[in-house]
């Protein structure tokens, strides 16, 4: 695998999403809204502690689990990109050209992957980092004992945030690549991405705060991403991408 | 199981027995088998639904075949290790252009070179080149949205020949142009032959197949025929030729009969002939009609067009005009 062939795949397709309004309200949207419920949250939390709405041991939940909703963003981001992908190639009838040049199969998936991961995955760490440090200010400025959830939760954050944005972007892409035309790719790439993104908010949001039980989930979904990676990469093939075949 | 093919230097492409069909339908090519010879100008002609572009894929190791097997400069096209190799010794133009609307015309030039591995200086220096002979070098820098579709065609040419492949396989590249802008990609074609690239191509307009190709397959699903265009005509027609007389008379047509034409009628001073072995029989009739006292203005025989040929061919296929 030559990754400057893999780099200039990305690198064009980062050019055209730049110039596709459909892609940027996906990339920018949903990621400020997310980020923005995420600040408000942290905010009117802490407030509802100062004002003794909630007890200080319920605020480290509520946090939590406004967190894991924010993990929407590499979930959605990298779908709406992935999606978009290969098909754009086909109804933009530039697929077969590209599939003429010597750019191999894995090259043209990494490539193809590159952006949704970028867009998703670096959307979510700086969303995290915005409402880190929001909530930090937040509850120093209420003078109340309450730490936000901390290095671990940021770096807990951060691992579900990588392995959401992969299962999303490589889920979509492998849609893309079997669809012909963007609606049908978006839609189904939603359709897997979105119950995929509930049921690991659903286990995350279960499991004991704690590093064993974090470590042994974290393992379980890297093991899953990690197949998922494989599927896609195996069944990533020039012919059936161009027929666009299921 | 095929036998080995012969992979010699002179031969760019060989296909065989190539069969492809799409999801248990029926064949779009059934047991297809050519060679492509270096240097030469081949040229698809088949109606809508033929499986030319079908047939230019398998070719360009871009699908495989169901059944059969292509090799491009030896190089077995199911070998995936070495597409690479392929795709490098093949410069490819699809049916339509396909190149990226919202970048500009040196960025579509400059992605696809760089996938080839050219540096950006062979790049920048062969789309000077090839723009700059196509007329479009001073809108490089435009969106290609911007751009008609002879000026799409072209930067999709000088995509397809910009990491300079000993070959070429281009699906219809003079379709839907206007005459100027036809006329400078054939001219690029003819240039290519002459710089001696091996250039595949698949057209509907049998004129420019007649022209610019040195061997023609026509196409429906399974190879109709497969020649020269001049050899076409020929196998598929008797040699028709006007003898002008000085004066009209019937007595001719009986004379050219005798000396072994299969058809001879009189139509005013034009005697029209169909003969077989024209080469052989056409002096002796000629002289015959001299001893015989007629006088003969000119001999010209009837120049049959590729058209012809192609309508003839579908005809006894039972597709012409449908």
């Amino acid at each position: 695998m030559r990754v400057q062939r893999v780099w200039e795949v990305a690198q064009k397709d980062l050019a055209e999403i730049s110039t596709n309004k459909g892609a940027l309200f996906g990339v920018i949207f949903i990621p400020a809204l997310l980020t923005l419920l995420g600040v408000a949250s942290t905010y009117m939390v802490a407030q509802a502690v100062a004002a003794g709405r909630i007890p200080a041991a319920g605020a480290p939940a509520a946090i939590y689990a406004v967190l894991l909703l924010m993990l929407l963003i590499p979930t959605t981001t990298s779908t709406v990109i992935g999606s978009m992908s290969v098909v754009l190639e086909r109804t933009g009838r530039t697929l077969e050209p590209l599939l003429a040049t010597p750019v191999r199969d894995r090259e043209l998936l990494w490539g193809k992957a590159i952006p949704p991961l970028a867009f998703g995955v670096g959307g979510a760490y700086l969303a995290f980092g915005v409402v880190f440090l929001a909530g930090d200010i937040f509850l120093a400025a209420a003078h109340l004992p309450i730490e936000f959830p901390g290095w671990f939760g940021l770096f807990a954050m951060l691992v579900l945030a990588t392995l959401l944005g992969l299962l999303a972007s490589f889920v979509s892409l492998l849609i893309s690549s079997r669809s012909k035309e963007l609606r049908t790719a978006q839609w189904y790439s939603f359709l897997v991405a979105l119950p995929l993104f509930g049921g690991v908010i659903a286990a995350f949001a279960a499991v004991p705060k704690t590093w064993l039980a974090y470590s042994v989930a974290v393992g379980v979904l890297i093991a899953v991403t990690a197949g998922v990676v494989w599927l896609v990469t195996d069944r990533f093939q020039r012919a059936t991408i161009l027929l666009g075949s299921p | 199981m095929l036998a080995s093919l012969p992979s010699r230097s002179e031969e760019v492409i060989v296909a065989s027995e190539l069969t492809r069909s799409y999801r248990g339908g029926p064949p779009a090519v059934e047991r297809l088998s050519l060679t492509i010879r270096r240097g030469e100008v081949f040229a698809l002609l088949g109606p809508n639904g033929a499986g030319k572009t079908t047939t230019l894929r398998m070719l360009s190791a871009l699908i495989e075949p169901t059944e059969g097997r292509v090799e491009v400069l030896g190089i077995d096209t199911r070998d995936q290790r070495r597409i690479d190799e392929i795709h490098n010794s093949l410069g490819i133009l699809p049916e339509v252009a396909g190149l990226y609307e919202s970048l500009t015309a040196y960025r579509n030039l400059q992605f696809f070179g760089r996938l080839h591995g050219l540096s950006d200086s062979t790049i920048a220096d062969r789309a000077r080149t090839l723009l700059t002979a196509f007329g479009i070098w001073d809108r490089r820098d435009e969106k290609i949205e911007t751009f008609s579709k002879g000026m799409k065609q072209k930067v999709a040419v000088a995509r397809a020949v910009l990491h300079d492949p000993p070959c070429l396989i281009l699906d219809e590249p003079v379709s839907g142009l206007d005459p100027e802008a036809a006329k400078t990609l054939r001219d690029f074609i003819l240039e290519q032959r002459r710089l001696g690239k091996t250039i595949v191509l698949s057209t509907h307009n049998l004129d420019d197949a007649d022209r610019l190709s040195d061997r023609v397959a026509i196409l429906r699903s399974r190879l109709l025929a497969l020649d020269t265009p001049a050899r076409l005509k020929e196998r598929l027609f008797d040699r028709v030729v006007v003898v002008d007389l000085a004066r009209p008379d019937d007595g001719a047509a009986t004379i050219a009969r005798a000396a072994g034409a299969q058809q001879a009628r009189v139509e005013g001073r034009r005697l029209i002939l169909e003969l077989e072995n024209a080469e052989e029989r056409l002096p002796d009739l000629v002289e015959r009609l001299v001893r015989s006292g007629y006088r003969i203005i000119y001999v010209q025989p009837v120049v049959r067009t590729l058209e012809e040929v192609y309508l003839k061919l579908l005809e006894s296929e039972g597709v012409a005009g449908g």
